[in-house]
């Protein structure tokens, strides 16, 4: 150690934190010349607010079932009826029964641990006192609580009012969209819709860097959000012609005369089938471009693109052959449609599916004996989304096995619900970029590197977050005037604070001797207990313990 | 080290080791007493000066604390570094140096290739210019004292063609999908130390896999000279205690390895932030003319001379071994590629141009080698206003003993002979040859162990 680690900082050095200046990009059609360039301007501060209201998301289970050519026609079995738990705790509800899917369900107990885990991998973590009412209900009830949610989202507490004044506006406003997002993960009574949503939008990633319009990029979240309880086909071919997508892959640019494979590539190798495992090959990365062909938009100086349109005369009607050289080949003059059907057909896109999905849940993978039984349900239920989340929410690996990494929204939403706090300031913005999740803005097309969660720089990003939820709480020595809070007390406090998470005693062995040493030499009691307060709020709500769930 | 790369293998550092010894050298050895009084543990000596193997000190000399500063100062710094600047996306090797002497080019680019037609003649092919934005890089192979080793289509066979299984091949330094560890860090895992995360840095936001390692530590961020860990009304010796209990926190360990790799993460940071205090943050030196382009590439190259110009207490350089960053922008021009593609590369090799003269300026020019790599090029035909994913690409190495030339050659564009049945670049040099070369020839350490079989790949001669 060096000597520099040892000095006494007696007056406080802010970190740096640069803010990035408020601008609005967007694309700029030079004159003259096909040409595109991105032009960004400071925001001007806008005269009228424009406030989104929540959206209702559709139906949470599939209430139709398209035939899935190549296969028998799957036999839908019948939807349950959305089941409505009062959130309150309360007599234990009659035992549902247990779904028949042959995956295997957790039969071990489900205590308020459980039911903590449970919110924090299906939601945002539990307000204080959830997890509690949550536990009371059962594994099935609590699970299909969030699985098969009724009706439009509730949202508990004020929406986004800024203490700086600035006018909330997501869809113009630097920063509003990753706002908006985060508003919704604090504030839904429909905690796996938004989490949903969120996996989706790391899954279908697509990101405001290049496409440099917050209103497709908010459309596309509707969109996602629609169909996150829907079935993966609709979402395909919904995402296929979205219009953030057609800018972000190069839909709108992939015509007869000029094939660009960018889509094609990325919904074969990121989106439904996987790179790497024989599903496909380069000539079929070719030959699907040819069928994507025909989608265009009109450039409109100051909006952007809009008026996004499919054009049979850039389509490419000529013959394509897919899985060339397989037991599975197809060949015929496929258009767009028939694209996403053909990838979804792939005998290679089932496994995808229920792994991909399945790991945004599970650190582990499956067994072969849970694996087996997913691909089935997944292909009964008619590409069901929410059929296979519950039955994966169900599974004992969910409970039983090893902890996970809270991605940084999910930290960010989850310490401002245990707090009590809504959206007030868009420090959220330029948190969340140094946390690793700046929303709407996904490092690539392969989404967050989730394996890469925790490192110094994005827990560097954690600790500013962490600071600027516990700051409006602060403790000033003026709040312990007359004071003789113990050690012991201190601690129980910080915890509190924090939401009561259950920390592992070895946490609590070092955070207890911090708070039971005595006062420095030059602190008052009062300056002492608020500085050891504010201390130890901050390495709770950063500790490992707390970082994983 | 101002001499060659020979002057600084392992074995030599050994050899100089035992040969120091009997004249009056710190005994480190296991059993002996931590030096008293130094603020050293003995676990960071033995950490420290993990490339001085613990036989090679005789028993039973006492020593003074002085004489183990020295020691470690010795040991610790002025470690051969290099620097590796990824363009992410898939850079458009046949614009960067363009093949305008091949006649099938401007058919091939009948739009994008107007621009690079103007460019500067590659007077090592002249078949090839220099795009007019790669001027920067021009600029460093004219001139005298710094060799640049140019590979105009570096790749590997059986190409990948998608960004994140080439981009990960390069990055663990082999074509395995599976690998877990990246070429930089199974080299840090032979010479580094294990709690000594500044030892391998990404200035970025997150880990480059280059440097992930097996046993090491290792760190990522892009504030090096504002990373420390505050809160308000926590200050003074409540603030060290503070810094203390989150470095505790992290110390912890665990057998569940989740939480264990938080915990691990925690105690690096609170490691990196006690390493990165004595850096600074003045301005550049005067002269080295950074460009106006390309601002935050442009922030991070300076932190990195900053960093590896600074001294520590012992009065050597911090270990610094590995740093990688990502070149200005991205580089996967499907479309409106003349654009993108230009502003990028001008702010890149602009960048690249001054940190050199920043890094010759601060007296580090003999102790850092710089590589320029993107994860594959682009297809040689055009698809309009941009290209699609291609095969070979282009990579660069520059440095002050750099022997200048080719790595390779330029295959033409011939079908069948320059380009692959899918119309891509035929690859005339494998990036894990490349690899070979900067671990023997610059970090004088044998790649066979580092990358997966070494032998059968032909080394360029760097130096």
């Amino acid at each position: 150690m060096r000597a520099a680690d040892h000095r006494q900082v007696t007056v406080p050095v802010k970190p740096k934190r640069k803010k990035p200046a408020k601008v609005v990009c967007k694309r700029v059609r030079v004159k003259g010349t096909k040409r595109v360039k991105r032009v960004c301007k400071p925001v001007k501060k806008r005269k009228k607010v424009v406030k989104k209201p929540p959206v209702a998301p559709r139906p949470s289970l599939p209430t139709a079932i398209k035939p899935v050519a190549g296969r028998p026609v799957p036999v839908q079995s019948p939807a349950a009826p959305p089941v409505t738990t009062p959130p309150q705790p309360g007599p234990v509800p009659p035992p549902v029964p247990p779904p028949a899917s042959g995956v295997p369900v957790h039969s071990g107990p489900f205590g308020v641990r459980e039911a903590q885990r449970l919110l924090w991998r299906a939601g945002f973590g539990p307000r204080p006192g959830e997890a509690e009412a949550l536990a009371q209900q059962g594994l099935l009830a609590a699970v299909r609580s969030l699985t098969r949610p009724s009706g439009a989202a509730t949202f508990s507490g004020p929406p986004v009012v800024l203490v700086d004044g600035t006018p909330y506006a997501p869809q113009d406003a630097w920063g509003h969209d990753h706002l908006w997002f985060l508003d919704r993960m604090v504030r839904s009574d429909q905690p796996l819709v938004e989490r949903m949503t969120l996996i989706l939008h790391d899954w279908f990633a697509t990101t405001n860097a290049d496409v440099g319009n917050a209103r497709l990029m908010i459309g596309q979240n509707e969109l996602l959000r629609s169909h996150a309880l829907g079935t993966f086909s609709d979402l395909v071919s919904d995402l296929t012609i979205d219009p953030a997508m057609l800018v972000f892959l190069s839909g709108i640019d992939n015509r007869r005369t000029a094939i660009n494979e960018n889509y094609a590539r990325e919904v074969m190798e990121l989106f439904t089938l996987g790179a790497d495992r024989g599903a496909y090959t380069e000539t079929d990365v070719r030959e699907l471009a040819r069928a994507l062909t025909g989608w265009r938009a009109t450039w409109q100086d100051d909006i952007g693109f809009l008026n996004f349109r499919f054009d049979p005369a850039r389509a490419d009607t000529t013959s394509k052959t897919l899985w060339a050289g397989t037991a599975h080949a197809r060949t015929g003059s496929f258009d767009w449609r028939d694209a996403c059907t053909l990838v979804l057909d792939n005998p290679y896109h089932r496994s995808f599916f229920v792994l991909k999905l399945w790991s945004y849940f599970v650190p582990s993978p499956p067994s072969a004996a849970t694996q087996a039984p997913l691909e089935e349900l997944y292909v009964a239920s008619g590409r069901s989304i929410a059929q296979v989340v519950e039955a994966i929410l169900l599974h004992p690996d969910v409970y039983l096995g090893a902890p996970m990494v809270k991605p940084p929204a999910v930290y960010t939403a989850g310490l401002l619900r245990a707090t009590g706090q809504t959206i007030t300031t868009d420090d959220w913005v330029w948190l969340g970029d140094m946390a690793g999740q700046r929303l709407f803005y996904p490092p690539n097309v392969a989404g967050w590197n989730d394996r890469a969660w925790l490192d110094t720089s994005r827990l560097y990003g954690r600790w500013y977050t962490a600071d600027a939820v516990l700051r409006p709480a602060t403790r000033l020595p003026a709040h312990y005037t007359g004071s003789t809070e113990s050690g012991a007390q201190a601690l129980a406090a910080a915890v509190g604070h924090v939401g009561g998470p259950a920390l592992t005693p070895e946490s609590l062995g070092v955070l207890q001797a911090l708070a039971d040493q005595p006062a420095p030499v030059g602190f008052d009691g009062p300056t002492f207990r608020a500085h050891r307060q504010n201390l130890l709020r901050q390495l709770v709500a950063t500790s490992p313990d707390y970082q994983v769930s | 080290m101002a001499d060659c790369c020979d002057d600084f293998t392992r074995s030599h550092l050994l050899r100089a080791s035992v040969a120091r010894a009997g004249s009056g050298l710190p005994v480190v050895e296991p059993g002996m007493p931590v030096p008293a009084g130094t603020g050293l543990t003995r676990r960071s000596v033995l950490l420290r000066s993990a490339g001085l193997a613990l036989a090679v000190y005789g028993a039973g000399r006492a020593v003074s604390p002085q004489a183990v500063e020295a020691a470690i100062s010795e040991a610790s710094g002025e470690h051969k570094v290099l620097v590796s600047i990824f363009m992410d996306g898939g850079a458009d090797a046949l614009s960067l140096l363009a093949p305008v002497g091949d006649p099938r080019y401007l058919t091939l680019r009948p739009t994008l290739g107007a621009l690079p037609a103007t460019g500067a003649l590659f007077d090592a092919d002249p078949r090839l210019r220099w795009h007019p934005s790669a001027a920067g890089l021009r600029e460093l192979w004219d001139e005298a004292g710094v060799g640049v080793a140019v590979a105009p289509a570096i790749g590997y066979s059986s190409p990948n063609q998608s960004h994140f299984t080439s981009r990960h091949f390069w990055e663990v330094g082999a074509t395995d999908p599976t690998a877990t560890t990246g070429w930089l860090g199974r080299y840090l895992d032979r010479v580094g130390s294990a709690n000594v995360p500044i030892q391998g840095l990404s200035l970025d936001g997150t880990l480059s896999p280059q440097l992930a390692t097996a046993s090491v530590a290792v760190a990522a961020t892009n504030n090096i000279s504002g990373y420390a860990f505050q809160v308000p009304n926590v200050w003074g010796a409540m603030q060290t205690r503070m810094r203390t209990g989150y470095a505790a926190l992290g110390a912890l360990g665990s057998a569940d390895p989740v939480t264990a790799q938080a915990r691990q993460a925690q105690s690096n940071a609170a490691q990196l932030s006690s390493d990165l205090a004595a850096v600074g943050s003045g301005a550049p030196p005067a002269g080295a003319n950074y460009p106006a382009a390309g601002s935050g590439f442009k922030t991070r190259l300076q932190a990195v001379a900053r960093l590896l110009g600074t001294t520590s207490a012992g009065g050597g350089h911090l270990p610094v071994r590995c740093v990688t960053l990502n070149a200005q922008g991205g580089f996967d021009t499907h479309s409106n590629q003349a654009t993108q593609f230009s502003d990028n590369l001008l702010a890149t090799a602009g960048n690249i141009r001054a940190f050199w003269r920043d890094l010759e300026l601060r007296g580090l020019a003999d102790r850092v080698v710089i590589s320029l790599w993107s994860e594959f090029g682009r297809r040689p035909q055009e698809n309009g206003s941009g290209t699609d994913h291609g095969a070979a690409g282009a990579a660069f190495v520059i440095g002050r003993d750099v022997k200048q030339g080719l790595i390779g050659e330029f295959p033409g564009l011939a079908p069948g002979s320059g380009l692959d049945a899918a119309g891509n670049l035929r690859a005339t040099a494998d990036f894990r040859g490349l690899y070979c070369s900067l671990l023997e020839q610059w970090f004088g350490t044998e790649a066979s162990g580092i990358i997966p079989s070494a032998a059968s790949f032909t080394r360029p001669v760097l130096f």
